[in-house]
Formats: structure tokens, sequence, C-alpha cells
């Protein structure tokens, strides 16, 4: 590892150089420049995807002029052209922030296109400073008598990077074209999309460190090593990532269930490694559960064997109206809404004689969980419209306070 | 945004320096960036890139304990992506102050501009052999760089199974038939002293100067072509691509003759032990072989500061010394010296011997054929050597492998 220090300290030296030295000068300055610009009020009037262009491509005209001298300036030409393709990424992950029906683009900016768009910008500033061949063989120690050099641990993490990232959509795929073959559920494609996704990276990992040099007797020890971590500081990971593999397998908890969390109903969105990803409709909130909490805990949920819903609203009418023909108002009330189910159908129950008026109890079904709220509140506004329309009060609960005189005393006292 | 975080931190360090003024600079150490084509590699792997390190390594360590003030920064690839890293390099004035790499590619990198001439190269033209001198040279007679070594191409084998080294090349055939693995390199610049052993540099030669040929001129290029198709045939005879793979295999045992450079002595001596013997190529029966030696130079970089050509030019010099060149050629006994003023024991060093017959009766009769060749520019090579991979594969006869070189020489010439 000292080596490779030594190899970018001495990258110093090209400082010495006054072509270099000018335009290094030269890029702070814009920089500098842009700094100040930005924390102006002129920068709040314009809008965001024009400022992320204006620095840029100012850099890159006035480099094309500086070209022409003996400067040439190459490297702020360049660096204009590193940071025009690096706020061309802002602006197309400005661009998907509305998008939030296809998080999965906006994923795939954050998580591939940057982090490989720094890759390349790095690895080719690299090979400009020296040889991008000589440094990958540098030693950096030994693993299990494998030698490793800075290129194959380099490699070995950018494999395993891209595999977790990348496996995504070819397991996507693969699941969709087994359930248009086999003809399961959304949900149970979903599964089976986390549990290809799993086997190849679990495959590829294997692969990578058998690429690296590590042989069946390392992994062995590498597997025996995590055992012991597992004892002692790794447990809750480990804990939650089998809690989630046997989650999948049993289908309670799958991308795409309803759960109720708190008393609200959730819809789970991603099953993780560690964690469960649940989306509350209330407030578009994301939720974080650890797989060992949803594995030990009690969990209620609507879509485990259907999609189906039943939901009730409660409701007093007045003791003059005859109860039969309220029942039969609030079933056809519940009828007029288009997402109440017509089967099974919506039933009215007599439930209690309350102090100030006969409790109703209107039972309904949904087809889809999520919009139960919503739905509720069409069901009120309805049977208000009804019984409006049809004269049944709903009464307010009456108290009547009087004073009692007691006889043979000048006190008075309340009951 | 973080990053503009970073470099206005980097804009107070280098407006630190500025305020400091030049005559801080001037005592700072001057850092040498060094590029080094490493021979017959394929790619750079933590063998050779030791090996590279150590040879390189041997010279500027005695430099650097008497110019503390310098440090020596050495950037390793392969010959054949030299060029195009140089090149990348230069575009942002990035480029090595001085750079080792063979002749040919010394002198393409100075027409691509990516190097300067040699300045004041007085000194060094009257202590070289006058015989490099056309091979560093512009069409101005500048010197494109500085010659400093000769590794010469030779014979390697195992002596546990060839007792004695063929010295006709129709000999490799015999010894082949006889069950000896024999095998030669694919790549047309290593395959050239063929051409001179079976008579055909003569009219090649003419062609590469743009003449017309006479018919048993044409013949004597399809001869060369029959035998190189003919070894092919042969069950134990075998053209590799890569020169790397011959050495490992000479060193493995599956070969027992190969055509090696000087370059190579150390790794096979170190792999072989006293089984390795080294001799001069095979000649032919009227005629000799022809050798490509690897010119080893230095060639100063386009992007040096005042103070780094300085010190680039101070390590050529110190390079040059007959006293440094003489105890590192009897260090490695894997080239020759570019100073004339150095004695040769050929006596003690079988080695040394071999490579001193081949220059003073192979290469020297034969070189100033190089002048028509060396104008031609390395995709002619690289287009030759496809010619002949289709030869001995057997895909062309040699009469359409003939009219195909011809024609590519042709079509080639500058």
């Amino acid at each position: 590892m000292s080596q490779l220090l030594i190899e970018m300290v001495s990258w110093i030296g090209y400082l010495e150089r006054p072509v270099v030295l000018v335009q290094i000068i030269l890029i702070a300055l814009i920089c500098l420049g842009l700094r100040i610009l930005d924390a102006s009020k002129f920068s709040a009037q314009i809008p965001q995807s024009i400022s992320l262009i204006i620095g840029p491509v100012t850099t890159i005209i006035t480099t094309s002029l500086l070209r022409l001298t003996p400067l040439q300036a190459e490297i702020i030409w360049n660096f204009g052209f590193i940071w025009l393709g690096w706020n061309m990424l802002s602006i197309l992950q400005l661009g998907l922030i509305d998008q939030i029906t296809t998080p999965g683009l906006n994923h795939l900016v954050r998580r591939l296109f940057r982090p490989v768009y720094l890759f390349m910008i790095t690895l080719a500033m690299i090979n400009r400073l020296d040889s991008m061949q000589a440094i990958a063989v540098i030693k950096v120690g030994q693993l299990f008598g494998v030698e490793l050099t800075i290129g194959n641990i380099f490699t070995s993490l950018i494999s395993a990077y891209l595999l977790i990232i990348g496996s995504g959509p070819p397991s996507a795929l693969i699941s969709w074209v087994l359930q248009k073959m086999l003809s399961f559920t959304e949900g149970s494609r979903k599964a089976l999309e986390l549990i290809i996704r799993y086997s190849v990276i679990g495959i590829g990992i294997t692969a990578i460190a058998f690429n690296t040099g590590l042989n069946t007797n390392a992994l062995l020890a590498i597997a025996g090593g995590l055992s012991l971590g597992i004892g002692f500081g790794l447990k809750e990971m480990i804990s939650n990532f089998v809690s989630g593999i046997w989650l999948l397998f049993e289908g309670s908890v799958r991308p795409g269930e309803v759960l109720m969390v708190d008393g609200d109903p959730c819809e789970v969105r991603k099953l993780g490694l560690r964690a469960t990803w649940l989306w509350r409709d209330r407030d578009n909130a994301e939720i974080v559960i650890p797989n060992q909490t949803l594995f030990t805990t009690q969990a209620t949920s609507y879509t485990s064997t259907d999609r189906l819903r039943r939901s009730e609203v409660k409701i007093r009418a007045g003791y003059q109206h005859d109860p039969k023909s309220v029942l039969h108002l609030l079933e056809q009330t519940a009828l007029s809404i288009p997402s109440v189910l017509r089967s099974p159908a919506p039933r009215a129950l007599q439930i209690a004689y309350g102090e100030s008026a006969i409790e109703y109890s209107l039972r309904f079904w949904i087809a889809n969980p999520m919009t139960n709220i919503r739905i509720i509140s069409e069901v009120n506004q309805a049977i208000w419209a009804t019984f409006n329309q049809e004269g049944i009060e709903i009464p307010l609960p009456e108290r009547v306070e009087y004073i009692r005189e007691w006889p043979n005393s000048g006190i008075s006292q309340t009951p | 945004m973080p990053w503009f975080r970073i470099l206005s931190a980097a804009n107070a360090a280098v407006l630190g320096i500025l305020i400091s003024g030049c005559s801080v600079i001037n005592q700072l150490p001057v850092v040498l960036f060094i590029a080094f084509g490493v021979n017959n590699e394929t790619e750079i792997t933590i063998e050779n890139k030791q090996r590279a390190e150590q040879r390189l390594k041997r010279i500027t360590n005695v430099y650097t304990r008497s110019n503390p003030n310098v440090k020596v920064q050495i950037a390793i690839y392969p010959t054949k992506h030299l060029i195009n890293e140089i090149r990348k390099r230069s575009d942002v004035n990035l480029g090595p102050d001085l750079i080792i790499s063979n002749s040919y590619q010394a002198n393409e990198l100075l027409s691509l501009g990516l190097t300067t001439t040699v300045p004041n190269d007085q000194d060094i033209r009257d202590s070289i052999f006058q015989d490099l001198i056309p091979y560093v040279s512009n069409e101005r007679g500048e010197l494109s760089a500085v010659p400093t070594a000769i590794f010469i191409q030779l014979a390697c084998f195992n002596r546990d199974t060839i007792k004695t080294p063929p010295k006709q090349i129709n000999e490799l055939l015999e010894i082949s038939a006889a069950g000896d693995n024999v095998a030669l390199s694919g790549e047309s610049l290593q395959l050239l002293w063929t051409m001179g052993s079976l008579g055909a540099l003569p009219a090649i030669n003419k062609v590469a100067l743009g003449e017309t040929l006479e018919k048993h001129e044409y013949l004597t290029i399809n001869r060369w072509m029959q035998w190189l198709q003919l070894a092919s045939k042969q069950q134990k005879f075998k053209y590799l691509r890569n020169q790397s793979l011959m050495r490992d295999q000479l060193i493995s045992g599956e070969l027992d003759w190969i055509t090696c450079t000087s370059e190579d002595i150390k790794t096979l001596r170190k792999g072989m032990g006293s089984k390795l013997g080294v001799a001069p190529l095979p000649n032919g029966a009227k005629n000799t072989a022809w050798p490509t030696n690897t010119l080893r130079t230095l060639s100063l970089g386009k992007d040096s500061s005042q103070r780094q050509r300085k010190a680039a030019l101070e390590l050529i010099n110190f390079i040059m010394s007959p006293i440094l060149q003489r105890r590192l050629m009897l260090e490695s006994q894997d080239f020759l010296p570019s100073n004339r003023n150095i004695k040769i024991p050929t006596e003690s060093s079988f080695i040394l011997n071999a490579m001193i017959t081949s220059v003073s009766e192979q290469s020297s009769k034969n070189d100033h054929y190089w002048n028509s060749l060396s104008r031609y520019p390395m995709s002619t090579f690289n287009n030759l050597t496809i010619i002949l991979a289709n030869l001995v594969d057997g895909l062309i006869i040699p009469t359409e492998a003939t009219e195909q070189l011809v024609e590519l020489l042709r079509r080639d010439h500058q």
C-alpha cells in the first residue's frame, strides 16, 4: 500500500510544469468563482437545470479559445467535459424526481450511472498520470496465501458492486418469463425475482472470490471467520438476512403485500437483505423494518390469501326512525359507491340502543386494502346525503341539568 | 456540492505555493517521470514489473544517491501500448520526461511530436558505435533518442536435449524431425532473421526501395515463404505469437529450441540453470542470419519543465558513462553496451561470446538493409504478421504470400 501512496505523492511533481500549474490554478479559480456565484442572489433566479450547465459550458467555450494558444489548456478542456457529464447526470436526476412512479430510473442514476461515471473518470485520470497496468499489479498483502494486488481488489469490488446493482433487471426478466409460462401470482413473481437475484449474487460473489485466486480452503476459512463473527457482532445482520429469506419462501411478506403497521395499511415495496421497505399511502412515507422484527412479531396482512378487505362504518340514527328502513337505506347507500364491491354484498346491522340514538354498523368489502380510508370517507359522505334527503336524524346526545330544592333547608344542592 | 469545498481547500493550497514564490519551488525535489516499455510482453504482471523496476532501479538508485533532490517515478507499459499511452498522457501535458523504448518506437515518438530531439548531442555521438546512429536519427540527422544498450536476438535451447545447436537453418528442420520441439515467433519482426538466412533479404530490400524485382529475386522471397510453410508442417515445429510463452515453455521443458532476445536470458537462466544453452541464430548455406536486435533508447519527453529536462539529461549522461555500462553488462550479461569505449570480455562468458558473434558475423553484414525497412510503419509489420500467419496455417500458398508481401511493401512504401 505504501508503494501506491508513494506513486500518488509523486504525481504532485507534475505541478512543477508551468503549463500544468497554470491550468490547475485556473480550474481552482473557476470553482471559486462559481462558489461565489452560487451563494449570490443571482443564482437563485436561474432554474437549477440551467445553472448546472452554465459553469461547464462556459469553461468549454473559453478553453476552446485557449487551446489555440501555447497554453493549450487541455486539462481545463477535459475538466469542462467531465464536469458537464457529471452535471448532465444531475439534470437527468432532477427530471426523475417527479417520476415517483418510476423510482427504478432514479435509483439507476444514483446507484449505477453516477458511480460508473465516477469510476471511469478516475481510471482515465490515473491513466494520464501513470501506468494503470503497473499500478494494478502493486501488491497490497496476502489473504490465505493469495497475493492481493490493487488490480484484483479493485476488480473484485467493482464486479461485486455491479453484480449487486445489475442483477436486478435480468432477475426481473427471468421471473416475468416464468410467470408467463407457469401463471403464478404477482407476489410469487416478485418473490421468485428476489430468490433468483440472491442466487445470482451468491454464485457471482463466489466466482469473484475464485477469480481473485481464493481456493476452496480459503473460502472455508472465510466462512469459519464469518461464523465466529456472527457469534459476536454480525448476529443481528445474519439474523435479518436469514429472516428475509425465510419470509420470502414462506410467502407471508412479499413485495406487493399489504400489512398493517401502527394501524395504517402499508404496502411491501422491497424485501432487502437486512430490512423490509414498506410504503404508507397516508403520508407517502417509506418505513424500514428489520426482517427479524417481521419474522418474530405478530403482523396483520390483508393480502395473504386474497386482496379483499372488509371495511366498516358506524352510524347512529334517531329512535323515531324504523330500524328496518334505516338498514335498507344504509345498504343501498353503500351499493351506490363504485369502489364498494357488489359481492360480497354490503351488510347493515343494528348494533345497540344508545343513550340518544340507535347504533348501526355498515360493513362492506373493497378490492384494494390501500384505499380503505378514501372509500370510508366516500361512504360517510353518501350516508350524510341520504339521511339528509330522507329526513333521518343523526341525534346528538342531550343532557338536561336542573337544580333541586331541599325541603326545610335554605341550602340548595345539586343531585 | 461537497466537491466544491474540497476544491476550495485545494485553491488555498495552490495559492499558498504561489505566494511562497519561485525560490521555494527551486528548492523542492524534482520528480523525474520515466516511462518504460517492457519488451516482448503483452501485459504487465507482478513478475515482469518487478524485473523491469529492479533493472531500472539499479541505475536510478545510484544516480539519486549523488542527486538526492531528484525523485524518480517509473511507469511501466507493455511495448505495444507504449506509444498510445504516451500520446494520451502528452495530450494533457502529463507526458513523461524520459521514455525508455526501442529505437523503432523512439523514431515514431519523435515523428508524432511526443518527444524532442537530443540537444548538444556531439559527446553522445562520439561515445556510441557509429553503426547505431542511423537507427536513432531523423531525416535531418538529429538524434531522436540516445541508444544505451543492444539486446541481441539469439537462439536459446535446452542443452540436455540439444548437445550441439544448429548452425544451418535446415538443421532446425532436422532436429525437429529427430524429435526436438522447436518454436519460432509468429511475429514478423521476430522472423526477419530467417529472411537473412534464406537469402530473401536483398530482394525484400529492393522492393522496399521501390525498385522492380527480377524473376530470380522474386524466387528468393518465394523460397523463404516455402521454408516457413514447410517448417510449420513438421509435427514438432510450431509458431507461437507470444515471446513470453516461448520462454515459459522452454523453461518447463515443452520446447527444446526457441529464438530469444538476450533480455530473456536472465529469466531463462533462473528457470533452467545450467541446462540453458545460448548460440547465434543459424545461418543459411550461403547467407547469414539477420537477427532483429533491439536497441534500447532514451527519449526526451516534450512536456518537461526546465528542472525536469535538466535532470533527464543528467541521467542520460550518467547511464552512458563507460564505468556504469560495463558494470551493468557484466552483472546482467544480457545486453551489449552502446558505448564503444567498453571492452567486452568474451572469454569468460559463453553468452557474451554468442552476442558478440551474432553482432560481428551476422548483424554487421546485413544491417545496411535496415535503412529501407525502417521507413515502414509498425502497421506494415503487423500486416506482414497476418500474411505469415495465413501462410503457416496453410490458408495461402507460398506464391500467394510472396505476392501479398510484395504488394504490401509497395503499397506502404513511403
